[in-house]
């Protein structure tokens, strides 16, 4: 009995602890965030070490399978092949990435702003929320709060910061949104992701101008992204079945399932003013 | 503290899991919550303060690499760790169909109790089905885990010498 009661009252203590973090929230550099960090930090050469063998794999996979059934008599002719087949993949993925990095190098020339491109190298633990993981930490100028794109627009922000890696939050996720601009009907709205997998544009009244086809832009009036960036595109408008606004759904500029490579802005954009 | 060893060993291989072999699997909505696992396993089997603690660190490793809000999944976590415990006292459950049984509710319970907790509220009401079918994929698919995992830690505890499931403590 006595040690069901330790048991349910270090239990209660524990739950309470919960409540206060969630309550409080935790910021950068408190010290209810520290065992956060140092698990992130212990965590980053296992997701970096688990992405540099998956992408071994996928290289032998690609240039050696086709080998398979060779011919005793051509062995050494095809192990050079082989060589050769792995320098290629090797090669055309450097090319890849070069050719991506070039896109990222041009949208940070077009922003003007200091920035550092990561690589990503983990998912969410869960799937309730939609975030990844990327190779540049606090070492690198990361830290909460900061902007990241890819060359196709915008990623997410920085909500986690380690010395060696971050994590940021995908703009599809729910608890991430970004303040966007029409660029035909010039009206604002806020995009935020959708629990059900996908973005939506929030809060756009019924006699709103919006329609599918109009490119949405982020506006720099959330101190996140600067103005300008593509966010993506509308996709489908439909009234909300009740309630005041529309429902509009938005095909997001960024594939978030094939990112390799992110920028991530290390200083916070100038505040714009809204020209409106 | 063996048993914090071996639900430390535990713990970074589930979050290797789900944070980089899924990722890398391309696998996004469909993340078995193995960490909840270890959590159930916990409640239902091992009866003592260290238990609680492991439970609720967890649930914080769950808050490090998910969601927003640090203490969402730690709450959570303990909640379904002293659920599992109440129920143990009262019911038969040390047996591994019973312990999947445990885990698809307390992945349903946890996935709830996120939305509903990070005021995801109104999107629930909105696209109910697409929601529910993502969370009962998710339940169904860790609870088809949990034997393995089970067998995992049973493994585990007799490597490190910690007494067999039934004895608790």
């Amino acid at each position: 009995m006595a040690r069901r009661n330790r048991l349910l009252l270090i239990g209660s203590v524990l739950l309470l602890l919960s409540v206060h973090l969630l309550s409080t929230g935790v910021r950068q550099g408190d010290l209810s965030s520290r065992p956060r960090r140092i698990l992130m930090d212990v965590m980053f050469p296992l997701d970096a070490a688990m992405a540099r063998v998956a992408r071994t794999a996928e290289h032998i996979y690609r240039s050696y399978f086709d080998l398979v059934g060779v011919n005793e008599q051509n062995q050494q002719l095809k192990a050079r092949l082989a060589q050769l087949d792995l320098l290629q993949a090797r090669l055309t993925e450097v090319e890849a990435d070069n050719r991506r990095l070039s896109e990222l190098l041009e949208v940070r020339r077009a922003l003007s702003m200091k920035a550092v491109a990561a690589n990503v190298i983990g998912g969410d633990a869960t799937g309730m929320s939609r975030s990844i993981v990327v190779d540049r930490g606090e070492r690198s100028g990361v830290k909460p709060g900061l902007a990241v794109l890819s060359e196709q627009g915008v990623v997410g922000k920085v909500i986690a910061a380690s010395r060696h890696s971050a994590r940021v939050l995908l703009l599809e996720d729910h608890n991430c949104a970004a303040d966007v601009l029409d660029q035909r009907s010039r009206i604002h709205a806020i995009v935020a992701g959708a629990v059900d997998d996908g973005v939506v544009l929030k809060y756009v009244q019924r006699s709103e101008d919006v329609k599918p086809g109009d490119r949405l832009v982020t506006s720099g009036l959330d101190g996140v992204f600067p103005r300008g960036l593509l966010v993506g595109t509308i996709s489908q408008v439909r009234p909300q079945s009740s309630g005041l606004f529309l429902d509009v759904r938005v095909a997001p500029a960024v594939n978030f399932r094939q990112l390799e490579q992110v920028l991530v802005l290390t200083e916070e954009p100038p505040r714009s003013i809204d020209h409106n | 503290m063996r048993i914090a060893v071996l639900f430390s060993v535990a713990a970074f291989a589930a979050l290797v899991v789900q944070t980089s072999v899924m990722h890398l699997l391309g696998v996004v909505t469909l993340v078995p919550d193995l960490l909840l696992v270890l959590a159930v396993n916990l409640g239902l089997r091992h009866h003592n303060m260290v238990a609680a603690i492991l439970a609720f660190a967890l649930g914080y490793a769950t808050d490090a690499f998910s969601g927003t809000r640090i203490g969402l999944n730690s709450l959570l976590v303990t909640l379904v760790f002293l659920l599992c415990y109440e129920t143990s006292r009262h019911l038969w459950v040390n047996n591994d169909a019973v312990g999947a049984a445990a885990v698809f509710l307390a992945v349903v319970f946890k996935d709830f109790g996120t939305l509903l907790l990070s005021g995801a509220g109104g999107d629930l009401r909105l696209h109910a089905g697409r929601i529910l079918a993502q969370i009962f994929a998710r339940a169904l698919l860790t609870a088809c885990l949990t034997p393995i995992v089970f067998a995992l830690l049973r493994r585990g505890g007799r490597l490190l010498g910690l007494p067999p499931s039934g004895q608790r403590g």
